[in-house]
């Protein structure tokens, strides 16, 4: 497989449950699940059509990385405040 | 038929005026308005002022960009699409249906008062001003759009939610595996359209 670019949070979440959940009876789910999970890591190249789906993640990747960003450096503020006193 | 949404997008796609396309883009969806143009679909079967034509007919709203008549340093002569297809609105508007005649345009243009100098038929009409000035254009646009009883966020507001969407576009290109400099207008509305359900704005508690 190439390089995994858009792994999203739900897809992510998909994986651990497969990792963990018990499949009796069930495995066209699991084919149907793991097809879709093999479709959003296929590597896109430059000039292909990014469907909206695929611009949501990753914007929505951007913003979870922002924001924990945002909170480490807040809490970091505090720390060294703290410190400080 | 009109769309009641439907803005149509009359300016040129060249990469120097990409920065006012993608601001223009920006205002009409995150006004709730959806952009159309001649370049929303790439097919060579249909003949292009055809194309346009189908889609002033569908779109009751209009955002025509006159700005970019200067000559061509290659050909020396100036280019007169923008003003072409301005005419076919305004033709439309006068010409056609009860739903055609109450079509609304927006008409751009770099410096004011300068359109008098090479397209004074049009002087009387109110020609906004946007300095090539991306951020002035939302809010050109915005102001434009807002009409009662719709209340969209103020043009400020709408800058600043285009400030953080440009700051995260390189980004999101690299992860897309998309050059920020070949966009098409498909791409474009793409990440526009992206971005804004990933971040919609709420009132504020």
């Amino acid at each position: 497989m190439g390089s995994v670019r858009l792994i999203t949070t739900p897809v992510l979440a998909t994986m651990e449950s497969f990792r963990f959940r018990k499949f009796a009876g069930k495995r066209a789910c699991y084919r149907d699940r793991m097809a879709t999970v093999r479709k959003v890591l296929t590597p896109l190249r430059e000039g292909d059509n990014v469907t909206l789906a695929q611009a949501r993640a990753v914007f929505r990747e951007i913003r979870i990385e922002r924001e924990r960003a945002a909170e480490e450096k807040k809490a970091a503020r505090k720390k060294a405040a703290a410190k400080r006193k | 038929m009109t769309e009641g949404r439907h803005v149509f997008i009359n300016c040129p796609f060249d990469r120097a005026y990409r920065p006012l396309l993608r601001a223009l883009l920006f205002a009409i969806y995150d006004c709730g308005f959806r952009a159309r143009s001649a370049l929303e679909v790439e097919d060579s079967g249909e003949v292009r002022v055809q194309k346009i034509i189908r889609i002033i007919g569908e779109s009751p709203l209009g955002i025509h960009d006159i700005s970019r008549v200067e000559l061509d340093p290659s050909s020396n002569l100036p280019r007169f699409n923008m003003p072409l297809e301005l005419g076919l609105f305004m033709g439309a508007r006068a010409y056609g249906g009860a739903d055609q005649q109450a079509k609304r345009a927006l008409i751009l243009d770099s410096d004011p008062y300068r359109y008098q100098k090479f397209c004074s038929d049009i002087a009387g009409q109110d020609i906004q001003a946007h300095g090539n000035k991306p951020y002035v254009a939302v809010e050109l646009v915005r102001n434009w759009l807002s009409t009662p009883p719709t209340v969209i966020p103020s043009g400020s507001v709408i800058a600043k939610r285009y400030r953080t969407f440009r700051s995260t576009l390189t980004e999101g290109c690299a992860k897309l595996q998309l050059n920020p400099r070949r966009l098409t207008f498909s791409d474009e509305v793409t990440l526009v359209v992206g971005w804004l359900q990933e971040n919609p704005w709420a009132p504020q508690p």
